[in-house]
C-alpha cells in the first residue's frame, strides 16, 4: 500500500477515529503495530518476517548489551551483521556477484557462482538503518535498552515512516512511543495540512513532470539544452516526490500525536555542499554522519583523514540509494564537492565571504545558484544509469540545439515552471508572508483557502498513469 | 478597539469557512454539472474532416491502425475511392463503436466499406483501462449509450462518477498545457499557434521513428511505488465484445465491414494463450455474419519495420499497406457484392520429426584456438550455411538449427562475437565456419586451463520445430529425416480434389526430398518430389500434390533421403486448388518485392552536381527588421507550397541557404511568422520567388557582411522520397546477397515518381537502365509525362532474384528536364494493373 492510494485514506480515517477513542497508550500502540503490519504486508505478507526478524534481533541484542556489558561489542557485531547481512543480501547480492565475477575473470580465477535474481522488499533500507541506530546508541550508552517489546516494535514498524523514512532515532520516536499522546486539534489541523501538502507535491508536481522527464531520458540523442532542462525537471521531481512522501509521513504521524524529524529543509537554497547535506534527506545524512563519518575519523584528523572519511561516507550513501555504479559515482561526486568546498573556503577571507554590497546578499545568491548547478549535475549522474550516455550528455553544448529541440526545451521548462511554482509559492509564503500574518485574524481564511486549493489540486491531478507512458505526448 | 478586533476576527473566521466552501462548491458544480448535448472539440474536428472528405472507405482503430496504413497508397489500391481514417489515439473498440455511430452514421455519412484494424486481443477488448482511453471514449460518446454502458463501463454514460472523472481530466490537461505553452507564448504568440508549434516540434523530436529507445525507460525515485496493472480481461466470447455491434452498425447502413489483424514485432508478438482458438472463433463468427477478415499478423515483418513494441514505422507501413491492398482485392472489397469468406485458421495438431538428425563433426578442444578469456574458436567445416549470419540474410531469426552442448546441456546462442561477455559465459557464436564457444564456469576444472577435460558437442536441433520467443516457428529438414504435420480432423474441401503444395529452401544440397500425404493408417495417398522452381532462386524447391478428397485424419510428410541435404520447410499449404491454399507453414511466396529506392535506408548515390541557384546571393531588406530577402527568380516551383501540392508532403523544398559556407539551421521555417520577424536565428523559408531568412546570430543579414548562397540540397531526401535534379543521375547498387528475398524471381521494375510542374521542358524523358552483373537488362527512355499516381512498370526480359548477379540501377534526366521526386523504385514479381506499362 502507498500513501496516495484511496485505500490508505480509508485506512487512515478509520485508524484515526479508533486510535483516539482508545483509552490507554498500550492499546494505541497495539493498534499501531497491527495497522503497520497490515500496511506493510498489504502486497507481500512475507516481508513481515524480515521486519519482525530484524526487530527481534536488535531487541535482544540491546538487552544482552546491558545484561553482559563485557560482551556488548559481540552483541553489536551480531546486530550489525544481521541487519547489514539482510540488507546486503536483498539489495546488493546480485550487484556484488556481477562485479566480483568481473574481477575474478580478469585475474583468471574460475568460480561457479551466478546471480540470484533476488526480490527487494520495500523499505528494507530504512528500517534496517533505524534498528541499527537503536543498538548502536545502546552500545554507546546513549540509550537504555527497552524491555517493553510492544513499544519497541511500535518504534521499528511505525507505519507512516516505515517504507520511505524519515529514518528515525530511538531517542526521538521510541521515547514518544513510551509516553501518553495528548489529542490536540491544532496538531490534527497541522498534520492534515502537512499531509495534504505532501500529497499535493507528489500528485501535482512530481507525477506531472515525471513522464516529461522520462520521455527525454529515453531519447537516443537528446540535445544539450533539452537534457539539461529534463535534469532540472528531475530535480523538481525527486524533491517533490521524496519530500512529498515524508511530509505525508510527518503529517499522519502528527495526527496521531507523534513528531517526526523534518527531512527536507529547502535543499536547493543551499549555498554550499556542506549545507546541502544539512538540508537534503536530513534523517539519512545525520545517520551517516553519526554512525559512519564520525566513527571513521570525521574531521578530527588532517585534511586527508577528513577526505577519506568523507569519501567513505558519501560513497556508501550513494550505494544505499541503489545497487548500481552510477549511484556510487553520484556519492563520490558529492564527496568530491565537499572536499573541494573544504579546500576552497579555507582560502576565502571572511571579509569577502560575508560581504553584502548595498545590503544585498549577492554573494550568497550567487553561491546558491552555483550550488544548484552542481546539484543538477549530480542529479544527471543519479538519473542516468549508463555511463556512455552520461558522457554523451556532458560532451554536448547546453546551448546548441535544432529549432525543434529548442521548442521542446521551452515546453520542458514550462512544465518545470508549472510544477515548481507551488513549491516556490509556499516557500515565499513561509518566508515572507506567514511571519507577518500568522498573528493576524486573516491568516486563518488564507490558510483554509489554501487547504481547499490543495485538496482540489490533489483531486484534479490524481490519476493512475498505468500503461499510458508509451502513448504520452510531450 | 475590542469590539472592532472581535468583529474582524468573526469575519475572518466566517471567511475561513466560507471561502473554502465556495471554492469547493464551485468545483463541485463544474465537475458535477449534467452533460449537455454538446460535441467536444475532438468530435467537431472529426466531423469537419468528414465534411471535407466524405469517405467511401472508412478506417477505424487506434494508433496501431494510424501507424499501419499509408492512406494515399491504400486509396489508390481501392480504385481511388475516397478514404478516411478516423482512428483515435489510445482507444479500444468501445470508442471505435462510438465514432462510427455518433460521428459517421449520425451525421448521415454512409461509407460502403469499413476497415477495423488492430490486434487480435484489441478486437475483443471491452474495458477502458487507462485515463487516456477513458478520455478518448468520452470525446465521442453520446448521452444515451446502452451498449457501451452495458458492455464497457458497467454504468450509464454520463453518470456522475464518469463525468466527474472526465471533467477533472480536462481541467488537469488545461492546467498542464498552460505550463507547457508558457514560454512559447512569452512573445505574444496565440495559444493555438503555440500549441501547434509545440505539437509539431514534439512530434519531430520524440515521435519520429528511431528517435527513442524504450528499453531505457525506468523510474528512479527511491520511494515505494506500487505498480497497479490493469487486470487482464481474459478471453471474451465474441458475442460479448463490440464485434457484433460494429458489424450491426455496418449492416444496418448497407456497408461491408472487414476486420484486419495487424502484425506485431517479433520481440513482442508472444502468442497469447488460446489465441489460435480465439482467432478461429472470430473468423467463424465473421464468416457466419457476412463480415470480412484479413489476417496480416503473419506478414513476417522484422523488428526494423516497427518503431516500438506495437507500431509500424514507415518501412513497415509500406509493407502492411501493400499486403492489405492485395488482400482487399482478393476478397472482393474493391468491388460490390459479398466479401469472400476468410479461411478458418488451420493449425496442425502435431508436428513430429521422423528419424534422428545426422551427426555433426566432433569438436576437439585440442584443435581449438584461444580467442579471449575463456573463449575458444573452432572451425566447423561444411556447416557455414546454417550459421547465424547466413541465415539472417534469409530473414531467419532465432531459428538456427545448430546447437552446442556442454556435458549434454545446451549453451546460449549469441548473435555476434562482441555479444560474448568477458569470461566463462556459457555461450556460443556461429558465424560462417567459425564457432566460438565460451563454456560454463560450473563445469570447469578448479585448476589448469579452462579447456582441460572440456566436453563440448555440436549437433542439429532434434526438435521438430524451433519456436522463437515471438512464436515464430522454424522447421528444419535434415538428411535422412522427415517432418510430419498431423491434422486430426483432416481437411474438408468444397470441390473434387485436395491440392497440397510445399516449398523448401535448400541450404545444403543433396538428393531430392519428397512430399507425401498419408492417411491415419499410414497408407500413402500421394507423393511428389521437390523440384527446382522455374525462375526462382537456385535453392528453392517446390512440390505439388493433387489428391482426391480425404475423409478423416490426414498427415502431410516431407521426407529427405539419407543422401539428402539440409532444408528449411518454408511453406506448406492445402486447399481446394493451388489458388486457394490454407497455409499450415509459411505463406504464399509468389509475391515478393525488392526495394531499390525509397525510404531513408534506400537512397541512391548521385552523379552530377545539383543546379546552382545563387552562388553569391545578396540579401536585401525584408518585410521586417533583421529579416533578409534573397530574390530567386525561377525557383518558385520549388517553394514549399508548390512542392507540397505536387508531392503531398510539407517541408520538402530542397532549397538551402548557406551563410559563410555553413547551412543555416532553420530550413523550411514557417513563412508567416518569419515575414513578421518572428522565428529563431537561422530560420529561412522559400516563398514564391523569394527566400526570407534570419541570420544565424540574430544580426541583420543585410549589414552583417556575411556571404550567402542559395543552393539545392546535395542530399535531397524528404519524407521517404528522393529528388532527382535535371542533369543528374541517380545510382543504386544491390549486391547479390540483397536479392535473397526474391526467392521466386521477379520481372517487373516499377518506378514511381512525381514531377514538379513548370520546372523544365515538356516532352523530356528519364533514361532507365538496369544491369544484372554486366548484362544490360533494361535501357529505356520513359517519358517524364507518364509519371503520375501509378508507377511506371517495365518488364524485364528475364526474372532477377536470389542466386543471380547483383543489380545496378541508373536513372538520369537531361539538364532541361523537369525536377522529379522519386517516391520508390522496386523490383516486384506481381504484374502491374493494365495500363501501368509504358
Amino acid at each position: 500500500m502507498t500513501f496516495i492510494q484511496v485505500e490508505f485514506l480509508w485506512l487512515m480515517m478509520t485508524v484515526f477515529v479508533v486510535y483516539w477513542a482508545l483509552p490507554r497508550r498500550w492499546m494505541q500502540n497495539v493498534l499501531l503495530v497491527a495497522v503497520s503490519a497490515l500496511f506493510y504486508g498489504w502486497v507481500h505478507p512475507w516481508f513481515l518476517i524480515l521486519l519482525y526478524g530484524s526487530s527481534v534481533l536488535d531487541y535482544f541484542m540491546g538487552l544482552g548489551m546491558v545484561r553482559w556489558p563485557d560482551r556488548k561489542r559481540i552483541f553489536l557485531l551480531i546486530s550489525m551483521t544481521g541487519n547489514l547481512g539482510m540488507l546486503g543480501y536483498f539489495k546488493y547480492v546480485d550487484f556484488f556477484i556481477e562485479n566480483f565475477l568481473v574481477v575474478f575473470d580478469a585475474i583468471g580465477l574460475q568460480t561457479s557462482v551466478h546471480t540470484l535474481g533476488v526480490f527487494l522488499p520495500v523499505g528494507i533500507s530504512f528500517y534496517t538503518f533505524q534498528t541499527m541506530s537503536y543498538t548502536i546508541d545502546v552500545y554507546r550508552g546513549e540509550l537504555q535498552p527497552r524491555r517493553n517489546f510492544l513499544d519497541y516494535v511500535g518504534f521499528v514498524s511505525f507505519f507512516p515512516q516505515l517504507v520511505a523514512g524519515p529514518v528515525e532515532r530511538a531517542g526521538n520516536l521510541l521515547r514518544q512511543m513510551e509516553v501518553d499522546r495528548v489529542f490536540s486539534w491544532a496538531a490534527v489541523r497541522s498534520g492534515v495540512a502537512l499531509a495534504m501538502w505532501g500529497a499535493f507535491k507528489k500528485v501535482v508536481c512530481a507525477d506531472t513532470i515525471a513522464p516529461y522527464v522520462d520521455k527525454v531520458f529515453i531519447l537516443k540523442e537528446p540535445s544539450g539544452p533539452l537534457i539539461w532542462a529534463a535534469t532540472l525537471g528531475f530535480a523538481i521531481q525527486i524533491l517533490a516526490d521524496f519530500s512529498g512522501y515524508t511530509d505525508i509521513a510527518r503529517g499522519v504521524a502528527r495526527m496521531l500525536g507523534f513528531e517526526l524529524i523534518e527531512n527536507f529543509k529547502h535543499p536547493y537554497l543551499s549555498a554550499n555542499p556542506s549545507e546541502f547535506w544539512k538540508r537534503w534527506h536530513v534523517s539519512f545524512s545525520t545517520w551517516i554522519r553519526d554512525y559512519l563519518y564520525i566513527p571513521t575519523g570525521g574531521s578530527r584528523g588532517g585534511f586527508w583523514a577528513t577526505t577519506r572519511s568523507t569519501f567513505i561516507a558519501m560513497v556508501l550513501s550513494g550505494l544505499w540509494h541503489g545497487a548500481a555504479w552510477t549511484f556510487i559515482l553520484w556519492g563520490a561526486y558529492h564527496a568530491a564537492l565537499l572536499t573541494g568546498y573544504r579546500l576552497v573556503t579555507r582560502r576565502i577571507p571572511d571579509a569577502i565571504r560575508n560581504a553584502r554590497p548595498a545590503g544585498l546578499p549577492l554573494g550568497e545568491a550567487a553561491a546558491v545558484v552555483i550550488m544548484f548547478g552542481f546539484t543538477l549535475l549530480g542529479w544527471m549522474i543519479f538519473r542516468e544509469t549508463r555511463l556512455d550516455r552520461l558522457t554523451l550528455y556532458l560532451s554536448q553544448s547546453p546551448f546548441s540545439a535544432s529549432p525543434d529541440e529548442w521548442v521542446a526545451t521551452w515546453v520542458m521548462l514550462g512544465v518545470c515552471a508549472f510544477t515548481a511554482a507551488p513549491m516556490v509559492a509556499v516557500l515565499c509564503w513561509e518566508r515572507f508572508v506567514q511571519p507577518r500574518l500568522h498573528t493576524s485574524p486573516w491568516y486563518l481564511p488564507i490558510q483554509t483557502t489554501g487547504w481547499a486549493v490543495a485538496a482540489l489540486g490533489i483531486f484534479v491531478f490524481y490519476r493512475n498513469v498505468g500503461n499510458d507512458f508509451i502513448y504520452f505526448q510531450f | 478597539m475590542t469590539s472592532s478586533t472581535s468583529s474582524s476576527e468573526r469575519v475572518a473566521r466566517a471567511l475561513a469557512l466560507l471561502l473554502p466552501l465556495l471554492l469547493i462548491g464551485a468545483a463541485v458544480a463544474m465537475l458535477w454539472a449534467p452533460v449537455e448535448e454538446e460535441r467536444t472539440p475532438a468530435a467537431l474536428a472529426m466531423e469537419a474532416r468528414l465534411a471535407e472528405r466524405p469517405p467511401q472507405v472508412l478506417i477505424l482503430g487506434n494508433s496501431i491502425a494510424e501507424h499501419a496504413v499509408d492512406l494515399p497508397a491504400l486509396g489508390k489500391a481501392m480504385g481511388g475511392k475516397p478514404l478516411l481514417s478516423l482512428t483515435v489515439f489510445a482507444s479500444p473498440p468501445p470508442t471505435w463503436y462510438a465514432v462510427y455511430k455518433n460521428r459517421v452514421l449520425a451525421n448521415g455519412y454512409r461509407p460502403e466499406l469499413v476497415l477495423v484494424i488492430g490486434t487480435l486481443d484489441f478486437f475483443t477488448q471491452t474495458q477502458v483501462r487507462t485515463e487516456m482511453q477513458r478520455k478518448a471514449l468520452a470525446e465521442h460518446v453520446g448521452v444515451d449509450e446502452p451498449v457501451i454502458a452495458r458492455k464497457s463501463l458497467g454504468q450509464q454514460v454520463g453518470s456522475v462518477p464518469e463525468r466527474v472523472r472526465l471533467r477533472r481530466a480536462a481541467l488537469r490537461e488545461a492546467f498542464i498545457e498552460a505550463g507547457r505553452l508558457f514560454f512559447l507564448r512569452s512573445d505574444g504568440t496565440s495559444v493555438t499557434r503555440a500549441r501547434e508549434r509545440a505539437g509539431e516540434a514534439s512530434q519531430r523530436v520524440f515521435e519520429e521513428d528511431d528517435r527513442s529507445d524504450f528499453a531505457l525507460q525506468r523510474r528512479v525515485i527511491p520511494v515505494v511505488e506500487v505498480e497497479r496493472r490493469a487486470r487482464a480481461e481474459g478471453e471474451l466470447a465474441i458475442a460479448d465484445s463490440f464485434v457484433p455491434d460494429l458489424v450491426e452498425l455496418a449492416t444496418s447502413s448497407q456497408a461491408r465491414i472487414v476486420f484486419v489483424r495487424a502484425p506485431l514485432p517479433p520481440s513482442s508478438a508472444a502468442t497469447a494463450p488460446g489465441s489460435a482458438e480465439a482467432a478461429r472463433d472470430l473468423v467463424a463468427w465473421l464468416n457466419d455474419n457476412g463480415a470480412g477478415y484479413i489476417d496480416l499478423s503473419g506478414l513476417g515483418l522484422p523488428e526494423s519495420s516497427f518503431r516500438d513494441a506495437t507500431h509500424l514505422n514507415a518501412r513497415g507501413r509500406e509493407a502492411f499497406t501493400k499486403a492489405l491492398a492485395t488482400e482487399l482485392v482478393r476478397i472482393g472489397a474493391d468491388k460490390e457484392g459479398q466479401l469472400a469468406p476468410a479461411a478458418l485458421p488451420v493449425v496442425a495438431d502435431e508436428v513430429v520429426r521422423l528419424g534422428s538428425p545426422p551427426a555433426l563433426p566432433a569438436l576437439d578442444p585440442a584443435t581449438a584456438t584461444v580467442d579471449g578469456p575463456c573463449v575458444m574458436l573452432f572451425e566447423l567445416k561444411g556447416w557455414g550455411r546454417l550459421s547465424t549470419d547466413r541465415l539472417q540474410d534469409l530473414q531467419v531469426f532465432n531459428g538456427e538449427p545448430i546447437q552446442v552442448l556442454q556435458d549434454g546441456e545446451p549453451l546460449t546462442r549469441l548473435k555476434g562475437r562482441k555479444a560474448m561477455a568477458e569470461g566463462c559465459s556459457g555461450s556460443f557464436v556461429h558465424l560462417g565456419r567459425s564457432l566460438w564457444i565460451s563454456p560454463r564456469r560450473s563445469a570447469l576444472p578448479a585448476q589448469g586451463k579452462f579447456m582441460d577435460g572440456l566436453s563440448v558437442q555440436a549437433r542439429l536441433d532434434p526438435a521438430a520445430e524451433i519456436v522463437t520467443p515471438s512464436g515464430r516457428r522454424w522447421r528444419w529438414l535434415y538428411a535422412g529425416t522427415g517432418l510430419e504435420l498431423r491434422l486430426a480432423d483432416g481437411f474438408a474441401v468444397q470441390g473434387g480434389s485436395l491440392a497440397v503444395q510445399a516449398e523448401l529452401t535448400e541450404l545444403m544440397q543433396g538428393a531430392a526430398s519428397r512430399l507425401v500425404a498419408v492417411d491415419d493408417q499410414g497408407t500413402e495417398l500421394g507423393a511428389a518430389p521437390f523440384a527446382p522452381v522455374e525462375g526462382g532462386a537456385p535453392s528453392l524447391r517446390e512440390a505439388r500434390l493433387s489428391l482426391p478428397p480425404v475423409a478423416g485424419p490426414l498427415r502431410l510428410r516431407v521426407e529427405s533421403p539419407v543422401d539428402g541435404g539440409t532444408s528449411l520447410l518454408s511453406a506448406l499449404g492445402l486447399g481446394d486448388s493451388p489458388d486457394t491454399l490454407v497455409w499450415l507453414v509459411g505463406g504464399d511466396s509468389s509475391n515478393a518485392t525488392l526495394r531499390l529506392i525509397g525510404g531513408s535506408a534506400y537512397g541512391p548515390e548521385y552523379e552530377g552536381e545539383p543546379p546552382v541557384i545563387a552562388p553569391k546571393a545578396v540579401p536585401v531588406a525584408g518585410p521586417a527588421p533583421k529579416v533578409g530577402k534573397i530574390w530567386v527568380p525561377g525557383l518558385e516551383p520549388l517553394s514549399n507550397l508548390l512542392v507540397q501540392k505536387a508531392i503531398g508532403e510539407y517541408d520538402c523544398s530542397p532549397v538551402m541557404v548557406l551563410e559563410d559556407g555553413q547551412p543555416l539551421p532553420g530550413r523550411n521555417a514557417k513563412c508567416g511568422p518569419l515575414s513578421k520577424g518572428q522565428g529563431e536565428a537561422g530560420d529561412y523559408c522559400h516563398v514564391a520567388k523569394e527566400v526570407l531568412l534570419l541570420a544565424s546570430d540574430g544580426s541583420d543579414p543585410v549589414r552583417n557582411g556575411r556571404s550567402y548562397r542559395v543552393q539545392l540540397d546535395p542530399k535531397p531526401f524528404c519524407k521517404g522520397m528522393w529528388w532527382l535534379y535535371p542533369g543528374q543521375t541517380a545510382l543504386r547498387e544491390v549486391k547479390p546477397k540483397g536479392l535473397l528475398t526474391l526467392q521466386r524471381g521477379a520481372e517487373w521494375l516499377k518506378v514511381q515518381a512525381r514531377v514538379l510542374p513548370n520546372t523544365g521542358e515538356a516532352g523530356r524523358s528519364m533514361k532507365v537502365q538496369l544491369y544484372a552483373g554486366e548484362e544490360l537488362l533494361v535501357d529505356q527512355d520513359v517519358a517524364i509525362d507518364s509519371f503520375g499516381e501509378e508507377p511506371v512498370a517495365l518488364r524485364l526480359p528475364s526474372p532477377v532474384g536470389a542466386g543471380g548477379p547483383g543489380l545496378r540501377l541508373r536513372l538520369s534526366t537531361p539538364a532541361d528536364a523537369p525536377y522529379l521526386v522519386l517516391k520508390q523504385v522496386v523490383i516486384e514479381s506481381a504484374a502491374p494493373p493494365e495500363g501501368d506499362s509504358p
